[in-house]
């Protein structure tokens, strides 16, 4: 099974969000390592994963969120970056879900979620948009 | 948004008990309504009417259903929820054009809006509304003060049979109620330090100011002035600033009275951790008994309820949960949980009926101490 490597690209010149961050890549990891068997994961693992997820999210977003308003990144693209973590809180919910419904192939789609839409499109993308005003902020600028 | 391709909202457009069939603006382009909001009340459709702006090209409609499938009615939850973020917002506004100086032609039509706009939201979903006020902590002080005391004016207003025309002005009162401090008010509550004398000063003079200020802007009706004059006089005659006594104190300014107590005691300070809703209302009981309506403090609690929606609780399961609704006995509201016993956070909150056993609320706790679940806190109103 392939991992995911944290790179100096994904830097949003932050030391805080980047260990979040590369915290995120450990948890994508671990689910591909989990599902790697290819047998569906059982109940233990799911709730293991989702457990990984909530705490990624409480620790993650909101201070993400105060991180950007602290360091004057315009507030409509904070309340833009806001919708996206609302949009990512909402699928990861749908998915545990559907698992509690008893759809057993739901873990195998949450993989694709977590590396396309949120590591390569949310962290990759949207959030190295606020890199230059976080580090203005850190050299004074 | 360019205001240029707004046009007005005609009557056959929108109705009564229908969710609207696209979104509303003002004339300034700001939203007032989101489409698939469903207008209860005819004060707020008028409003809409008389003010309300349209996106040019939105065909709705028997002309445009072939083109476009009418809106769903949103659920009230989610919705209010949002209105109380617009109203927010446009009440920022009206302060922040106020403390640049802006002159206003229609400064009494907008607070009108708005109030009328509080009253349709708590028509709608109480709970939601006061959830919405109690989970903030973002917003300036001044902006959350005003809007909480308009929602529990609204609340207690209703109960006691007020009328809906009083009610109105007195939900305008409390949303202009510090008016004559709003310049310094954010200041007041992030300091640390005691107040200066100018300051003291400022707010023994505030109640007066604001009387004055709202006169200015062209204010007129009695009940609105009387209860932003008098928010402070106590029915023992020790409040200020004049001295007023027992019956000489309305019913709506009474009700005032009580509702910015209560919101300035659930607030967090820097001075001083917010006292959560059951003391804060408890306080106000024993600090204030002979000093305001005992009646209406009693009520207030019946309204608002022992634990309030928003307030954060701790289960008899160990569980935390946030609370989502009142039910019929306000000690036992329906609450969702979204910390697990073992203290680890949940991803998706359960709901769970406090009235059931092993459910039972034990405690309030602060929300300061869960400040990394406001994501999915919020989730829970979130439509999107």
């Amino acid at each position: 099974m392939q991992t995911i490597q944290w790179s100096a690209a994904y830097s949003v010149g932050d030391d805080e969000i980047d260990r979040q961050h590369r915290r995120l890549i450990d948890v994508i990891n671990r689910l591909g390592q989990l599902l790697s068997g290819g047998h569906d994961a059982d109940g233990a693992t799911a709730q293991e994963i989702f457990d990984l997820l909530a705490d990624y999210v409480t620790s993650h977003f909101a201070y993400e969120e105060q991180r950007m308003v602290d360091a004057g990144y315009p507030l409509d693209k904070v309340e833009a970056h806001r919708g996206e973590h609302r949009r990512i809180l909402k699928s990861l919910q749908a998915f545990e879900v559907k698992l509690e419904e008893g759809n057993g192939e739901t873990l195998r789609e949450l993989l694709p979620f977590l590396y396309g839409d949120w590591l390569t499109h949310h962290i990759c993308a949207v959030d190295s948009d606020y890199a230059d005003c976080l580090a203005a902020e850190r050299s004074g600028v | 948004m360019n205001s240029s391709n707004l046009r007005p909202v005609a009557r056959s457009d929108i109705q009564i008990g229908q969710p609207l069939p696209f979104s509303v603006f003002d004339r300034n382009g700001l939203l007032l309504l989101k489409e698939g909001f469903v207008v209860h009340m005819q004060r707020q459709l008028d409003n809409l009417i008389a003010n309300g702006m349209r996106k040019e090209g939105v065909l709705v409609g028997p002309l445009g259903a072939g083109h476009r499938e009418m809106p769903t009615q949103r659920e009230e939850e989610h919705a209010t929820f949002e209105v109380l973020d617009l109203v927010k917002l446009r009440l920022r506004r009206l302060f922040d054009n106020y403390r640049v100086g802006k002159r206003f032609e229609d400064f009494v039509a907008r607070v009108e809006n708005l109030a009328s706009t509080v009253q349709e939201a708590c028509t709608h979903d109480s709970d939601s509304a006061l959830a919405n006020l109690h989970l903030d902590y973002e917003s300036a002080y001044a902006v959350i003060h005003h809007t909480q005391a308009a929602t529990v004016c609204e609340l207690i207003g209703k109960k006691l049979g007020v009328p809906e025309e009083a009610r109105l002005q007195l939900i305008c009162a409390a949303l202009t109620h510090d008016l004559g401090l709003i310049d310094i008010q954010d200041r007041l509550d992030a300091q640390e330090q005691p107040l200066s004398p100018e300051q003291k000063a400022r707010i023994d003079r505030h109640p007066a100011d604001g009387d004055a200020i709202l006169r200015a802007l062209g204010v007129t009706n009695d009940t609105w002035l009387d209860a932003v004059r008098h928010h402070h006089e106590r029915i023992d005659g020790s409040g200020y600033p004049d001295c007023l006594a027992g019956d000489a104190l309305r019913i709506p300014t009474r009700i005032l009275a009580v509702a910015d107590m209560y919101s300035a005691m659930v607030r967090d300070r820097p001075y001083r951790k917010a006292m959560v809703s059951r003391a804060a209302m408890r306080q106000l009981m024993q600090e204030q008994g002979g000093r305001i309506d005992e009646r209406f403090i009693k009520l207030m609690i019946r309204e608002v309820g022992v634990f309030p929606p928003g307030a954060i609780v701790k289960l008899a399961s160990g569980e935390v949960a946030v609370v989502w609704k009142r039910q019929g006995n306000t000690t036992c509201p329906i609450v969702q949980a979204f910390v697990r016993p073992d203290g680890m956070p949940m991803l998706t909150p359960r709901r769970r009926d406090t009235s059931a056993d092993g459910y039972a609320i034990e405690g309030m706790l602060p929300f300061s101490g869960y400040r990394g679940s406001i994501a999915i806190i919020r989730s829970l109103w979130d439509m999107n």
